[in-house]
């Protein structure tokens, strides 16, 4: 019975895995001139003539909001079959158990949304291992995928294996604004009262603390998940350095094992034994946040801009009328000191890309459809739903409607943009920095996105890098022990079972494990992505 | 057979009756939390931290978000099969391969018993036993979730004990009758040891009530017959799956804090009511009057 | 009277190895041939659902790739072995799900057995049905939830936490002591499980001959030795049974309720094999290397279970064969 345990351990870790990228470049019109083998049998204009119909496999979470239990049946997906002429058959997974019971039966669908980026020996193991195909072949049948990739290198980079290959169809950030999300913020209506401005540095941070401490009485003044402390590099980037991995000059570098990270975790832990820091911060998690939050037992902490400032100035409307947020920008050790590290997310993402499997028949249509998200008519269904119904455009500006910002039925604005549209969910389109505008529709929303990005964070972000079979072998062990090692000593110094002096040992025992070995092989896969 | 009461005694049940209470009020306490967090106001809820005693707000529009939701009552009725037909067919095969097992002048009852048992603790991991299943034939079919588990081990290890601990001369007395081993089974046996019966009834039972596992693996498509469950964590799985990708910008509908708990009470509370009704079997003494010894 | 009637069967096995096997099957076969007809559905299930499955083990020694099956993936041989016990964790791994499981057998294992006799000391019918229905309540709660109420506990603020704290002097959560973890880990189990767990006992109870009791008050025995001489001798078969079975999984401590209590500051107490395994298969998706973790715990678990059965035959004369 309990032998289960384990069974469900390995179903778990393909919760978190999903997605991919792809795209196309310069070595299109090669491919194109040998592409001999796949002759057109559809045009470049939707809607297609097709009989067939195509099987898609794609995770349907939020099925008991949007009331219906297919994508067939949303409005949405509706149009886009209208407009593709395209019929396709969708089959929902609850979880990745199933998606690894389907790898596993060897009948795939044709179109898969699963994450092979992730897949152990990358995408092209995947390939190998004949789940997925490559696309290079068929990249004509997708002129507008081609078309985005070639006018946004950067992003072209990030959707190809390092020998070139292009397995998926991505969900891509269209915007910068859209990368950024999460960061600092602290109670305005507290500031106010004490005469305090939002604060910038670390020293200014102790001070603010301090006042909510003293002067508000509260138990807890700064609250967070360790989770999104190490994310978002929020305090750590003042001294230099961000949890994981990072780019430093062209170097790989491991934030845990760099002389900075002494100085922040010493701050950290004089913060949580003046009591600025919650006494509970371990066993902290997103529901105690949110009390914290919601019931003034916190002032300052770390959260998104929907899930975090959205939810609880939402939440608190009726309950406290003077509640407002207010993000910090990632705070610097000196004054005007520009901040290397921040959250960041990579353009291309793994969550949301769509892959065409070996079982599929009619690869041509596959594409077509898949690309017809990446065309301009595609690209506002997918991000605004169907114009005059969900949107309207005004003065050039795509305006969603009542039905989306005021829906009849009561529906939130991300339930009913749900059913219209996919851009607050992940799925293979480009995502467009218009909705986010209309999401974040508080002022405190739109000032944190642009606080929250001004630094240097997309400059030491790591690249989506891709390891070889082997590369992953010889990281297995060591990644995991070093995963363990340094979120409990993180935590053991802050809470201070782990004293400051014990330093020394802490970073012999990081190499004992092969901190090297395992940066080392980063870097060589850097230099690859490089050089794609 | 009155038996008169010591002053000890006395103290004793007054003691043991205090005792008890203390633990029905520990045990009673997680449910009528739920209940009454599943009345709550939502923003209430989510600032609160702690025990409820009372609701905070009151609110019963989390039960009218789960009554929306069609996939909750066509999870019930796939529940309710499986839980009949499996119960049934658990029942049956457990006694049989249990009276075979309990059988000590029967030679291979002793190889027989440790095949099984290693059973419990050996195993090839998930995916050969998918394809086992699949080869079978049942992928996609309620009988996958109920044909490969039709005998769960430990209970079957706990009906050969209670079948072990009847005494020999009962079935020793009906063999030289000349009755057959299917008859001492269904007549003897298991009429006499029905509070185990009713325990493995319950066992089985709850555990088809909670099931969610198989269904996930071997349902994989078909969504119509999802059981309950299933469906349910599904439902919870939105928040959850939010909370553990926390760099996430999109606004993934957040189904309320409430509507969890009602949730729980509605796929809770039908299956706590089979106990009163199996406990009418655990009679003491069934055993008084049909030996002779 | 028990002790009696295995005493004679076991001086009939002995008699019956000095035939030859042949003989004694065909002597078997004759007088018990239903049962053979009758373990056939039995043995079938079990050879293809159990064993069947279980040669994919195998893959614990190979890197399993769907492509190419079980049995045509690439052999590594011990791989994946090496890769668990090399790990710098290993040995705590080991001694922490020692440390849990062996305290939760020693005061999880004798809770519900303590409850039945409770229970079953309780005159009235009615009280008793209401205690042992509520007492199982726990058990379908949620793991969710019940984790979420353990942790509100034992918070600062918490009942259990409170009260600690000002008997210790300590000003945060339990969970943030790694001394605290099992006792909170062992403490809840009962909790959860212990009116569940009684049920099997009760029944055990009901089987209890009557008779013995009335000839045990005519000598004059109170309740408590009424119980020590007639209740406990009655139900230790059941007792004996469900030890040896729980002493099989010793390192089946699950994952599920440890990894909605613990965090970072205990891992050093807290953290077990099937927690490290799942925190790894975050990170990496490595089929092989769980089943390797899973045959490992195997192994052990029949170590465990041989050996209490082999003591408890010795000990009690009661086993599972």
């Amino acid at each position: 019975m309990k032998r289960k345990s384990f069974i469900a351990a390995i179903a778990a870790m393909s919760m978190f895995t999903t997605g991919i990228l792809s795209g196309c470049g310069e070595k299109k019109d090669e491919v194109k001139t040998s592409a001999s083998p796949t002759d057109a049998k559809y045009g470049d204009t939707y809607p297609i003539e097709s009989s067939t119909t195509l099987t898609y496999w794609v995770e349907f979470p939020n099925q008991s909001t949007a009331g219906v239990t297919n994508f067939a049946d949303l409005p949405f997906y509706k149009a886009v079959k209208e407009k593709t002429g395209i019929d396709v058959k969708f089959t929902h997974p609850s979880s990745g158990e199933q998606n690894n019971m389907m790898l596993a039966s060897g009948e795939y669908p044709d179109i898969m949304e699963i994450d092979f980026y992730n897949y152990p020996g990358g995408p092209s193991k995947a390939i190998e291992e004949e789940y997925i195909i490559p696309l290079n072949d068929y990249l004509q049948f997708a002129p507008n995928f081609c078309k985005y990739l070639e006018e946004h290198p950067d992003v072209d980079k990030m959707c190809k294996t390092d020998d070139g290959i292009y397995y998926s169809f991505p969900f891509i950030r269209g915007d910068k604004s859209l990368i950024v999300f999460c960061g600092l913020m602290l109670r305005q209506d507290w500031l106010d009262e004490l005469n305090l401005e939002v604060p910038t540095t670390i020293d200014e941070w102790h001070t603010v603390l301090t006042a909510f401490k003293e002067q508000k009485g509260v138990a807890a003044p700064l609250s967070f998940l360790t989770s999104s402390l190490k994310s978002s590099a929020a305090f750590s980037g003042a001294y230099g350095v961000r949890s994981g991995l990072y780019i430093d000059n062209g170097k790989v570098k491991y934030g845990e094992a760099e002389p900075g990270y002494k100085e922040f975790i010493k701050t950290m832990h004089q913060w949580y034994e003046e009591g600025l820091i919650d006494k509970n911060v371990a066993t902290l998690d997103s529901k105690i946040l949110d009390s914290n939050v919601l019931d003034g037992k916190t002032g300052a902490m770390i959260g998104n801009v929907g899930g975090g400032i959205g939810k609880w100035t939402s939440a608190m409307k009726s309950v406290d009328p003077n509640f407002k947020l207010v993000a910090a920008p990632y705070p610097s050790l000196k004054k005007g000191e520009r901040v290397r590290f921040g959250q960041f997310d990579n353009m291309v993402q793994a969550a949301g890309s769509a892959s065409i499997s070996s079982s599929c028949k009619d690869v041509e249509l596959a594409m077509r459809y898949l690309d017809y998200a990446y065309s301009e008519e595609g690209h506002m269904l997918f991000n605004f739903g169907e114009e005059g119904v969900s949107y309207n455009m005004i003065d050039g500006y795509p305006t969603y409607t009542d039905i989306i910002t005021n829906n009849p039925d009561g529906k939130s604005f991300t339930d009913a943009l749900y059913i219209y549209a996919r851009p607050n969910g992940n799925g293979p389109f480009v995502q467009d920095p218009r909705y986010m505008e209309q999401s974040a529709s508080l002022p405190e929303q739109k000032k944190a996105l642009e606080v929250w990005s001004d630094n240097d964070a997309d400059k030491t972000q790591l690249p989506r890098l891709l390891l070889t079979t082997e590369e992953s072998d010889r990281i297995a062990r060591i990644k995991s022990d070093l995963d363990t090692y340094t979120s409990e000593s993180f935590m053991s110094f802050i809470l201070g079972t782990m004293s400051i002096d014990d330093y020394d040992e802490y970073l012999n025992q990081l190499k004992s494990i092969g901190v090297d070995e395992y940066v080392q092989v980063y870097q060589e896969a850097y230099e690859r992505y490089k050089t794609r | 057979m009155k038996i008169k009461r010591s002053k000890g005694e006395t103290v004793f049940s007054i003691v043991n009756c205090i005792f008890l209470t203390c633990i029905m009020v520990v045990c009673l306490y997680p449910i009528w939390h739920v209940l009454m967090a599943s009345v709550s106001d939502n923003v209430e809820m989510m600032r609160y931290q702690g025990i409820l005693i009372w609701p905070k707000g009151f609110d019963l529009s989390a039960y009218g978000v789960v009554k929306q939701n069609p996939a909750i009552l066509r999870g019930y009725l796939n529940t309710l099969f499986v839980l009949t037909v499996g119960s049934t067919l658990n029942i049956i095969m457990t006694s049989i391969a249990a009276y075979i097992l309990s059988r000590r002048d029967f030679i291979l009852s002793k190889p027989l018993m440790i095949m099984i048992v290693i059973t419990m603790y050996f195993g090839g991991g998930l995916v050969p036993f998918y394809f086992t299943v699949k080869d079978a034939g049942l992928d996609g079919s309620l009988w996958a979730i109920i044909i490969p588990r039709v005998i769960n081990t430990f209970y079957l290890i706990i009906l050969r004990t209670a079948f072990m601990s009847l005494p020999d001369s009962l079935e020793e007395a009906a063999r030289v009758d000349g009755a057959s081993h299917i008859g001492i089974l269904f007549k003897i046996v298991i009429p006499l040891s029905m509070p185990t019966i009713a325990v493995l009834i319950l066992y089985y039972g709850v555990g088809h009530w909670n099931s969610w596992f198989d269904a996930m693996i071997f349902l994989r498509t078909e969504r119509e017959r999802y059981p309950l469950q299933l469906v349910l964590r599904e439902i919870l799985l939105q928040n959850t799956m939010a909370d553990s990708t926390v760099i996430n910008s999109d606004n993934r509908p957040d189904i309320g804090e409430t509507v969890k708990y009602a949730l729980i009470i509605v796929s809770t509370v039908p299956i706590l009511c089979i106990y009163p009704f199996l406990q009418k079997y655990f009679v003491k003494g069934v055993l008084v009057g049909s030996v002779k010894e | 009277m028990k002790t009696n009637r295995l005493k004679a069967s076991a001086q009939r096995a002995d008699a019956l190895t000095k035939t030859t096997l042949r003989k004694r099957l065909k002597k078997d076969f004759s007088r018990n041939y239903e049962l053979y007809f009758l373990a056939i559905p039995i043995v079938l299930y079990y050879l293809y659902f159990c064993y069947k499955p279980m040669l994919g083990a195998y893959m614990a020694f190979t890197d399993y790739s769907p492509k190419d099956g079980i049995f045509g993936s690439t052999f590594v041989g011990l791989k994946h072995f090496k890769q668990f016990f090399g790990s710098i964790y290993f040995k705590r791994l080991l001694s922490n799900t020692l440390i849990i499981s062996g305290t939760s057998i020693v005061f999880g294992f004798p809770a519900p057995i303590i409850l039945a006799l409770i229970i079953n000391e309780v005159r009235n019918k009615y009280f008793c049905k209401t205690v042992q229905t509520i007492s199982y309540l726990p058990h379908f709660i949620s793991m969710v939830v019940i984790c979420s109420m353990i942790k509100t506990f034992v918070s600062d603020t918490g009942v259990v936490g409170s009260l600690v704290n000002s008997i210790t002097g300590g000003d945060s959560s339990l969970l943030n002591n790694p001394k605290y973890f099992v006792p909170i880990y062992v403490i809840s189990e009962i909790w959860q499980e212990m009116g569940w767990g009684s049920i099997v006992y009760f029944s055990a109870l009901m089987g209890i001959d009557q008779q013995l009791y009335e000839a045990a008050a005519i000598d004059g025995a109170g309740r408590w030795k009424q119980t020590l001489h007639v209740t406990l001798p009655g139900i230790m078969p059941t007792i004996v049974v469900m030890l040896i079975l729980r002493l099989g999984s010793i390192l089946g401590v699950g994952y599920e309720k440890i990894i909605l209590l613990y965090n970072e500051a205990i891992y050093s107490t807290a953290d077990v094999i099937s927690t490290f395994v799942y925190r790894k298969g975050l990170l990496e998706f490595n089929y092989s290397y769980s089943v390797a973790v899973g045959l490992f715990n195997s192994v052990v678990s029949m170590i465990f279970l041989f050996g209490s059965n082999w003591l408890s035959k010795r000990v009690q004369d009661t086993a599972l064969w």
